[in-house]
C-alpha cells in the first residue's frame, strides 16, 4: 500500500457525511414497501393454492374411477377369467328400458351361444329413473346362472377364511362387480338420450390436448396508486397530483398462443399492448402570456398611392391559464398465463393468471413536481421532467373467462381481468412512487387449431 | 416510556433488528447512516445517487439482517453490503468499457504532506471526479482494503484490469492534487 492510499484510507475509512434530514423517513417508507410486497405474495400463494385444489379435485375424480376398476379387476381376477366376459341377457327379444317417463330404448344384446360354458347372468329388468338430477339405476334383478354359480363357488375355495360369513361377503361383492360394469354401459347409452339437464362440469379428460389463438380487446379502467417515500414530499404534494390527474378510458388488445392439456391445464404467451390514457388539468392564476401585436398601417399619399407599414410588438397578457394535456402510458408486454379450464358442454369457464413482462415503455404528458410546477415527462424529451423508468418490470394478471363455444373451431369469451405492478413505475430516485391497478373486461375469440373437443 | 435509539448496546441493536423492530433499526442507521453515506459517496456519480445508495442498501441490510452472524464487526458487514448494494447498480453503466488513455498522464512527485493538508471533503470531490471504473477500483482497493483477486471477482474482471485501473486512477489522482496545489498556491 501506497503512502498515498494509507493517508486516504486513513481521512475517508471513518468519515461521517451530513446526513439529509428525510432520509430515515426513505427507509422506512422503502421498508413498508417490501412489506407490502410480501403481502402481495400471499395473493400467488392464494393463486397457486387454488390451481393445486383444482388439479387435486380432478385427480379426486378420476381416482375414484379408477380405484372402481381395481376393484373390478381384482374381483374378476378372483372370479376367474371365465367371468370376465361380458354379461349377456338370456332373452331372446330385445328388452325395453323402461323409464319414469314411459320412454322406451331397445338396446340389442347378441343372443346367448348354446350350450356355452360362460357365466351368464339373467337380467330381469333394468329400471333406469331419469330424475331431477343425474340418471340412477334404480333397481336391478339379476338371476344367476349355474355358471356363475360355479364361480361363485371357486370364489369360496380360494378364500383363506371359510366360515359363512366370509362367504356372504364374497356374495356380496360378486354381486356390486356385476351392477357397475351393467351401469357403466347402460348409462353412457342412457346418457345420449338424456342428456345431463344441469349441464354439470365434466371434470372429464379430454379426448386431445389442443393448440389455440385468441384476439382480444379489453377496455379498462386504469386506477393510480400514488406513494411518496419522502418526507420532504408530503401529502399536499400527493393530493395535489390527485387533483390534478383523472383517469380516462384505458385500453388494452391482443394476440395469444396457447395450449390446453388433455387435464384441461394449459399455457399461453402473446404480446400485449397496453394504452392507459388519463388527462392532467392544471390551472395557474398568475399565468403571463406574451402576445405579439402586429398593426398595419395603411398611408395614402397626395398622389393617390398608398403605403403599408407594419409595427410589431410583444404585449404580456396576465391571467389564468387553463392547461388540458392528454398523458397517456403505452406499453408493449409479454404475457406468460396459466389456465385452468372448467367445461359445462358448449360452455366453459377459465381461470387465468400469471407474470406480465413488460418489453417497451413509452409516455408523454405533463405532472406536477414537488414544487408545483407543471413539468413535461414525455420519455426521450429533451428537459423533460425524468421520473418515470425505462421499464415496466413484470406485472401480475389475474382473470376469469366465461368462454361459449360457437362451432367446432371457433369459441368467443368475456374475461374480466385485473393487472397489478407491484412495483413502481416510476425511478427510485423520484420523489414518489406510481403504480397501477388496473380493471377491465376482454372481449375476444379463440381458435382451436384441431377443434374444440369440448364442443 | 419510549426506548431513544441513541442509548440501545450494539447487541440490542442487532437482536432489535433481527426481531423486525422499528426502535433498533433507527438506531443501527443513527449510527453506521452517516459512515455509509460517505461511504457511498466514493462509489456514486453524484450526492443523489450515493444518498439512494444508502437508502436502498438499509433496506437491504434490515432484510437480510439474519445473516450477520457476528463473524466480523457489524459496521465493516453494513459497509459490505452497501458496497455490493452500489456495484449492483453502478454495473449498468459499463465502466469496464472505459477507455481513458493514461499516456497523458505521468507520475508526479508528491510530498505525503499534501495529501495529510486535504480535508477529507476535498478528497471524495477529487475521488468523485475520477471516472466511474477508476474510481470503483480505487476505492475498493485502496480505501476498503479489497485484494485485485477479490475486485477482479466482485466486477467480473481481470486482475490485471484491476491492477491497471488502479493504477491510472492513482496517476490521474495525483495530477488533480497537483492542479489543486497549484491553484491554492
Amino acid at each position: 500500500m501506497s503512502e498515498m492510499d494509507r493517508i486516504l484510507r486513513k481521512k475517508l475509512f471513518e468519515h461521517e457525511s451530513a446526513m439529509p434530514d428525510d432520509m430515515w423517513s426513505r427507509i422506512e417508507s422503502g421498508l413498508e414497501e417490501k412489506k407490502r410486497d410480501k403481502g402481495f405474495a400471499w395473493l400467488w400463494l392464494i393463486g397457486i393454492l387454488f390451481m393445486a385444489t383444482s388439479v387435486g379435485v380432478w385427480f379426486y375424480a378420476n381416482g375414484l374411477s379408477e380405484g372402481d376398476q381395481e376393484f373390478l379387476q381384482d374381483t374378476e381376477f378372483a372370479l376367474g377369467k371365465e367371468a370376465q366376459e361380458p354379461v349377456q341377457k338370456t332373452q331372446d327379444k330385445p328388452q325395453p328400458y323402461r323409464t319414469n317417463e314411459h320412454q322406451e330404448i331397445n338396446i340389442q344384446t347378441p343372443p346367448p351361444k348354446p350350450n356355452s360354458s360362460k357365466p351368464v347372468a339373467k337380467i330381469d329388468e333394468v329400471v333406469i329413473l331419469n330424475s331431477e338430477s343425474l340418471g340412477e339405476v334404480k333397481k336391478s334383478n339379476i338371476v344367476e346362472t349355474p355358471a356363475v354359480q360355479s364361480s361363485k363357488k371357486r370364489v369360496s375355495q380360494v378364500s383363506t377364511k371359510k366360515d359363512l360369513a366370509q362367504t356372504e361377503i364374497q356374495k356380496d361383492l360378486l354381486m356390486t362387480s356385476q351392477i357397475p360394469r351393467l351401469s357403466l354401459t347402460t348409462i353412457e347409452q342412457a346418457a345420449h338420450v338424456f342428456p345431463d339437464p344441469l349441464k354439470c362440469t365434466t371434470f372429464a379428460r379430454k379426448r386431445t390436448a389442443n393448440i389455440f389463438g385468441e384476439v382480444f380487446y379489453k377496455p379498462s379502467y386504469a386506477h393510480a396508486i400514488l406513494r411518496t417515500n419522502s418526507s420532504e414530499v408530503g401529502q399536499d404534494y400527493l393530493d395535489q397530483r390527485k387533483e390534478t390527474e383523472f383517469s380516462l378510458y384505458s385500453w388494452s388488445a391482443g394476440v395469444n398462443l396457447g395450449w390446453v392439456s388433455a387435464y384441461n391445464i394449459g399455457l399461453k404467451a402473446g404480446l400485449e399492448y397496453e394504452v392507459i390514457n388519463e388527462r392532467f388539468v392544471f390551472e395557474d392564476p398568475d399565468a403571463i402570456r406574451n402576445q405579439t401585436v402586429i398593426t398595419i398601417d395603411t398611408v395614402f399619399n397626395s398622389d393617390g398611392t398608398f403605403q403599408t407599414t407594419s409595427d410589431t410588438s410583444v404585449v404580456q397578457v396576465s391571467g389564468t391559464e387553463v392547461q388540458r394535456i392528454h398523458n397517456y402510458h403505452k406499453s408493449f408486454s409479454i404475457p406468460i398465463i396459466m389456465l385452468y379450464q372448467m367445461n359445462f358442454g358448449d360452455f366453459a369457464i377459465e381461470f387465468s393468471g400469471g407474470p406480465v413482462f413488460n418489453i417497451n415503455y413509452a409516455n408523454r404528458g405533463k405532472i406536477l413536481d414537488p414544487t408545483n410546477q407543471d413539468r413535461w415527462f414525455t420519455k426521450g424529451a429533451s428537459g423533460s421532467y425524468d421520473v418515470f423508468k425505462d421499464r415496466l418490470g413484470i406485472s401480475l394478471s389475474l382473470s376469469v373467462s366465461a368462454m361459449y363455444s360457437v362451432n367446432k373451431h371457433i369459441q368467443v369469451f368475456a374475461r374480466p381481468d385485473f393487472k397489478y405492478n407491484p412495483t413502481s413505475i416510476s425511478r427510485n430516485s423520484s420523489p414518489f412512487t406510481q403504480r397501477y391497478l388496473n380493471s377491465g373486461i376482454a372481449i375476444g375469440m379463440r381458435y382451436y387449431l384441431s377443434g374444440n373437443p369440448n364442443f | 416510556m419510549p426506548l431513544n435509539p441513541i442509548v440501545l448496546t450494539e447487541k440490542e441493536i442487532i437482536d432489535g433488528c433481527k426481531a423486525g423492530k422499528p426502535i433498533a433499526q433507527k438506531a443501527l442507521f443513527l449510527k453506521y447512516g452517516p459512515i455509509m453515506l460517505t461511504v457511498c459517496r466514493r462509489y456514486a456519480r453524484h450526492q443523489m445517487e450515493a444518498e439512494d445508495f444508502v437508502q436502498d442498501g438499509f433496506i437491504r441490510v434490515f432484510k437480510n439482517i439474519d445473516k450477520f452472524k457476528g463473524e466480523s464487526a457489524l459496521g465493516t458487514w453494513i459497509s459490505r453490503v452497501m458496497i455490493n448494494n452500489a456495484l449492483k447498480h453502478l454495473a449498468k453503466s459499463a465502466f469496464k468499457k472505459e477507455a481513458i488513455g493514461i499516456s497523458e498522464h505521468y507520475d508526479k512527485d508528491i510530498d505525503p504532506g499534501t495529501y495529510a493538508k486535504l480535508s477529507a471533503d476535498d478528497i471524495l470531490k477529487l475521488i468523485d471526479e475520477l471516472p466511474a471504473g477508476y474510481k470503483i477500483v480505487f476505492n475498493l482497493y485502496a480505501i476498503e482494503g479489497y485484494s485485485h483477486r477479490e475486485i477482479s471477482e466482485q466486477l467480473g474482471i481481470g486482475e490485471s484490469t484491476s491492477r491497471s485501473q488502479l493504477l491510472k486512477a492513482r496517476r490521474m489522482l495525483q495530477e488533480k492534487f497537483v492542479e489543486l496545489q497549484k491553484i491554492a498556491v
